[in-house]
């Protein structure tokens, strides 16, 4: 029904639009997101009510002009209110009612044909008053008519044998003074995306996000907040971890959470050290990904680091670089970065980015960009946002790699042969942020959980706190020496101007030569007072508190 | 990842304020004993009394003052757009309010903002299950914070202090009996089959009128359990209830005017909604009212009478009187840019003083449960600082006699009487309960439309305006595409919507459209000439001051004729749509 509803109205809007004496209307798609919720959490070793819900949300994309110079061009000078509209949310029925589906998409379409018009004539006269585009490629690029249905089974809402799970890990968590905080959820998204367009396009694919999170909360007797986090995602509840898994994985948080907080703050550091697989999953996402993703290399306002080294080497000739959203899992994790279509239509695809260290491509939604003149189904977007191009999993592949203990081996080398004490082990990475934009500085900044410092005169290992890795994307790829074999998945959800969307990196771990790491914003308060209420009635918590 | 823009979001943000502050705490009945079995309870009394035993610092005071206030939530929502529901959610939220003072009731740490954290602080999610040390654990790590917070601000303070002395001698805390008083707990469920029923009665009356573009229908239901617990020895729960559907719509005139109004229905229990025939037959009538607006004449101006009638007339004393009462004490600021966001209602320096004419008296009454059979949302038995609500005149014989007061005691009124809220902040303003205007020489509907006449006369004008409904400004935003505002943002009164001329020489009605308020000022108040015989009650929401938040409140009033108001035109237009609404494009 709701497809057939939205082909109707999509057909009545370009009768009327489409033939327009002011501007007329060349494309329309109508993107409907279905969104079954649920969320179990628990905080501090209590529950909190469970949450359901199941929302839609309506995207309708106009465009006006034509394909070589449309609405969506870039206002070049413009605020950033011209070039990135604030985001719009509609919500849709999620009764499958014809009158008042197609009511709400005639209702949207209104406002944003409106919109476009003002729009393009923003951009005609822009065009006419700046100075000749160096990239004169088209705004939009043709697509061939999708059919496609698939039909997303819903997630069963049965928690009889998590709950126990979550709740032993929960208790767990507070038999420890210095856990200030700590919690536990379980959260289900069911999605299915309902796609029409005046090409012919007839889409409905989906998937399925299931995550457990654990994490631990405290604090140094300096006042830095130091946590400990552990996620795990699937596509299905079978995949999710076992009782055994998540309770090894609390006494690991918790471990790691009383060494962090005894741990020494580390002094800023130029040197060789490891990412470790999973954060050097995140490091290649946060400072490669995002700097080929295909609109920047064509908006006026951005670094554009890579667009001219299309053939040039970029990274070490061991390395190549794909993305990949078709591969739904990889040894035991499903992907959160897998889907069928991106939010255009297009089929998802292998992108070759990196091939033995050469640059080769960009990923590519509809918007092409001079010598990519198509889309590679990397058009994504969080409803409500207008689409640029996403990664989806990007995969990091390297044809030299070694064992996980000669590549500690040889870290230790390289340290002694820079004269240095000492490397560091990046275990794991929250996240971080790059600057892609020429107002600011085009450096990156990653945000580590946990480090170890490994000291080349074989004193024991030695974790460390307190500090942020930082850099400039075409110094940091060129500092990687070898690789690791011990490739693992990081799954998480992206932002960027398009919103928030799931995506995975997979990634040995590297070597590099010299990484940069300054001092962390802390926190400058004393740890809690009084001690937790468990402790200071006898209770059953253990450990010292801070 | 990379850091994402803020969203905009076509949410109304009242409905989700509203959503934390609906019920109405009237006495249900007090429990049969004390709760002893109530873990939260239990978990804020406890380390209530750890923390004033242990908590402080070397060279620094404990706290004197410390009260835990926990909000309990459950709330139902379901939200229609057109014929089809968009939303059906339950939720329960819980949240942690902390109010510790350090220093003494005469000089403490509040009724002082250094920054913008001290004002608009809410309030902390709490674990919601009845877990003892749950509850106690995440009490003791925001108590702390919250000690810190208080010992630094109360430093500020005092430095601020100095370098800007004040001989204002007003104390920061007044003394309180304390309150005990305990409720039964309460299920908060809400028949899915009653609630389905109301938002398809009322998108199907949508439905019959073809000039509504759009339109949305909105259910909530909330049953609030609050908590309260203070080192004076207060102990409250209470439970209360709260329904509202609100039915919103929009229209367009021929030259692109946007029209958009919204009914809202607010009661403190389920059963006291209207009845499907008359929900029915009151959104029709009432959309049919705006689509005759949309086609009414335009007018460029006008400068005379005004009789403000039925919610319109509400909405008249809840902007130029209720909202105006607020912040009677104005808080220290230290940064200069925050004083804005703390200036006084105009009313709020105007005790003793005529702000009305002699021959109206307004009361505020929070012990009064229903009028003339209608139940009212103002009701409260004990108010957000555990002080016991008492009725009172605001205003005897158009004379401002006192304020609506929180424990923080202003030059002109200094003792407390239980009109403390707490919207969505951890600072308490005050507002009103049930606002009962009475007026000693009430006139019929038919002697106040001649009254006007009268005026027109007097003033050699060929018609006066009877305002019947002011425009919703949330549904405005709800609706219009244009980001700019309908009108002055500053305005006390927003435009009015339902308007229409009544003509000097023979008394006949025409609708008129596309004005806004021009300079509004309470000196309207006083303009007020002649009042009705038609007292009505209205359950609303009301602007609770630098909050930015709203309050529900009962506002019973007649009919207001005022002198003179000036009005101009608006100049907002939309383009009108390119395709029919598919709902109406073919015959019905």
């Amino acid at each position: 029904m709701l497809l057939d509803a939205m082909e109707a109205e999509l057909a009545r809007a370009m009768e009327t639009m489409g033939s327009s004496t002011d501007v007329p209307l060349y494309y329309m798609q109508y993107t409907v997101t279905d969104e079954s919720r649920f969320e179990l959490s628990a905080a501090d070793g209590g529950f909190n009510a469970p949450e359901s819900s199941r929302l839609r949300y309506l995207d309708v994309d106009i465009r006006v002009g034509s394909m070589s110079l449309d609405n969506t061009h870039e206002i070049r000078g413009g605020g950033s209110s011209d070039n990135y509209p604030p985001r719009r949310v509609v919500q849709f029925p999620i009764q499958d009612e014809p009158g008042s589906a197609r009511a709400t998409l005639w209702a949207e379409t209104e406002y944003q044909y409106h919109k476009a018009v003002d729009r393009y004539s923003k951009v005609v006269t822009n065009r006419q008053i700046k100075v000749e585009e160096a990239d004169k490629s088209a705004d939009f690029s043709p697509m061939p008519p999708h059919q496609y249905a698939e039909v997303v089974v819903p997630t069963r809402r049965d928690t009889s044998l998590i709950r126990p799970i979550m709740r032993r890990a929960a208790k767990y968590f507070t038999e420890h003074s210095f856990v200030l905080n700590s919690g536990v959820s379980f959260t289900i998204l069911d999605k299915t995306t309902y796609l029409v367009s005046s090409e012919g396009h007839r889409l409905q694919f989906g998937n399925r996000y299931l995550r457990m999170d654990l994490t631990v909360v405290g604090m140094a007797n300096d006042g830095m907040e130091l946590s400990r986090h552990e996620g795990f995602s699937a596509a299905v509840p079978e995949h999710l971890p076992d009782e055994t898994t998540v309770m090894k994985t609390a006494e690991r948080l918790v471990k790691e959470l009383r060494l962090l907080i005894d741990a020494p703050e580390v002094e800023p550091y130029l040197g060789p050290a490891i990412l470790r697989s999973r954060a050097s999953g995140v490091f290649f996402h946060e400072i490669f990904g995002h700097r080929v993703e295909g609109h920047r290399q064509k908006r006026t306002d951005e670094g554009q680091t890579f667009t001219k080294k299309i053939g040039e080497s970029i990274l070490p000739p061991f390395i190549s670089v794909y993305d990949d959203p078709t591969v739904f899992r990889h040894g035991k994790h499903d992907l959160r970065g897998y889907y069928a279509f991106d939010d255009e239509g297009t089929p998802a695809q292998r992108v070759t980015i990196v091939e033995r260290g050469v640059l080769k491509g960009f990923l590519m939604s509809r918007s092409p960009i001079d010598g990519f003149p198509l889309s590679n189904g990397h058009g994504r977007r969080q409803y409500g946002y207008d689409v640029v191009s996403r990664q989806g999993n990007l995969i990091v592949e390297s044809s030299e790699t070694v064992p996980w203990e000669e590549l500690r081996r040889r870290l230790i080398a390289e340290c002694e042969r820079q004269g240095k004490p000492y490397g560091l082990v990046f275990e794991d990475i929250g996240g971080g942020f790059t600057t892609t934009a020429r107002r600011g500085p085009q450096a990156f900044k990653v945000l580590p959980l946990l480090v170890t410092r490994v000291y080349t005169d074989g004193r024991p290992d030695e974790i460390v706190r307190g500090v942020d890795i930082v850099g400039t994307p075409l110094t940091s790829f060129n500092k990687i020496i070898c690789t690791g074999d011990d490739y693992d998945v990081f799954n998480g959800t992206c932002g960027a101007e398009s919103g928030m969307v799931p995506a995975s990196c997979i990634s040995p771990s590297i070597l590099v030569s010299e990484i940069e790491v300054e001092k962390r914003q802390k926190a400058q308060e004393k740890p809690p007072i009084l001690p937790p209420p468990r402790c200071d009635a006898g209770g059953a918590a253990v450990g010292t508190h801070g | 990842m990379r850091a994402v823009r803020q969203s905009g979001h076509m949410a109304d943000p009242r409905r989700a304020a509203a959503a934390l502050l609906l019920c109405v705490r009237v006495c249900a009945g007090a429990g049969s004993d004390a709760a002893p079995d109530d873990s939260v309870f239990g978990a804020m009394e406890d380390e209530l009394h750890r923390s004033l035993e242990g908590l402080s610092m070397v060279d620094l005071d404990p706290p004197y003052f410390l009260s835990y206030e926990v909000r309990e939530h459950a709330t139902t929502v379901a939200d229609a757009r057109y014929d089809a529901m968009v939303r059906s959610t339950s939720r329960t939220t819980r949240t942690l309010g902390i109010d510790l003072r350090v220093g003494d009731p005469s000089l403490d740490n509040t009724n002082f903002y250094a920054d913008w954290s001290d004002a608009w602080g809410r309030p902390a999610d709490l674990v919601e299950e009845d877990d003892y040390w749950a509850l106690r654990h995440e009490i003791w790590y925001r108590t702390d914070k919250a000690y810190k917070a208080a010992v630094e601000r109360l430093a500020k303070k005092k430095a601020y202090l100095q370098s800007h002395p004040s001989d204002e001698a007003l104390v920061d805390l007044s003394p309180v009996e304390p309150c005990v008083h305990i409720e039964d707990r309460q299920s908060s469920a809400v028949d899915q089959g009653v609630i389905h029923a109301l938002l398809n009665t009322a998108v199907e009356a949508c439905h019959e009128v073809p000039a509504l573009q759009d339109w949305d229908v909105g259910f909530l239901g909330d049953t609030e359990t609050r908590w309260f617990v203070s080192s004076e020895g207060s102990r409250v729960r209470t439970v209360g209830h709260g329904y509202a559907l609100t039915v919103s719509g929009t229209t367009q005139a021929h030259d692109g005017q946007r029209l958009c109004a919204q009914r809202r229905y607010m009661v403190p229990t389920l059963n006291a909604m209207p009845t499907k025939e008359d929900l029915a037959h009151d959104v029709r009538r009432f959309f049919e009212e705006l689509s005759a607006m949309a086609g009414a004449d335009l007018l460029d101006e006008y400068a005379g009478p005004v009789l403000f009638t039925e919610y319109a007339a509400a909405q008249f004393m809840a902007g130029l009187f209720a909202e105006q009462l607020t912040l009677p004490r104005t808080p220290l600021v230290a940064t200069e840019w925050m004083r804005e966001y703390f200036q006084p209602g105009k009313l709020a320096g105007r005790v003793n003083r005529r702000v009305l004419p002699r021959f109206v008296t307004i009361l505020d009454d929070p012990g009064r449960t229903t009028w003339r059979g209608m139940p009212l949302m103002g009701s409260r038995f004990v108010d957000d600082q555990g002080v016991r609500c008492r009725p009172f005149a605001l205003v005897m014989h158009g004379r401002l006699v006192t304020l609506p007061i929180t424990r923080s005691p202003s030059r002109k009124v200094s003792e407390p009487n239980g009109r403390a809220i707490k919207v969505q902040a951890e600072a308490a303003v005050p507002g009103i309960s049930n606002l009962i205007v009475r007026a000693d020489n009430r006139l019929s509907r038919e002697r106040l439309i001649k009254e006007l006449r009268r005026l027109c006369v007097e003033y050699e004008l060929e018609f006066g305006l009877l305002v019947s409904q002011l425009e919703d400004p949330s549904v405005g935003a709800r609706y219009r595409w244009t980001e700019a505002r309908n009108g002055d943002d500053a305005s006390l009164l927003p435009p009015p919507l339902m308007v229409y001329k009544v003509f000097a020489d023979d008394g006949r009605m025409e609708p008129v459209r596309g004005l806004v308020f021009e300079d509004v000022t309470i000196r309207s108040l006083r303009d007020i000439v002649a009042c009705g015989k038609d007292e009505r009650a209205y359950n609303m929401f009301v602007n609770a001051g630098f909050t930015d938040m709203s309050y529900p409140a009962s506002i019973i009033t007649p009919s207001v004729l005022v002198e003179e108001m000036e009005l101009k035109s608006s100049p907002i237009r939309e383009p009108l749509p390119k395709v029919r609404n598919p709902l109406f494009a073919s015959p019905r």
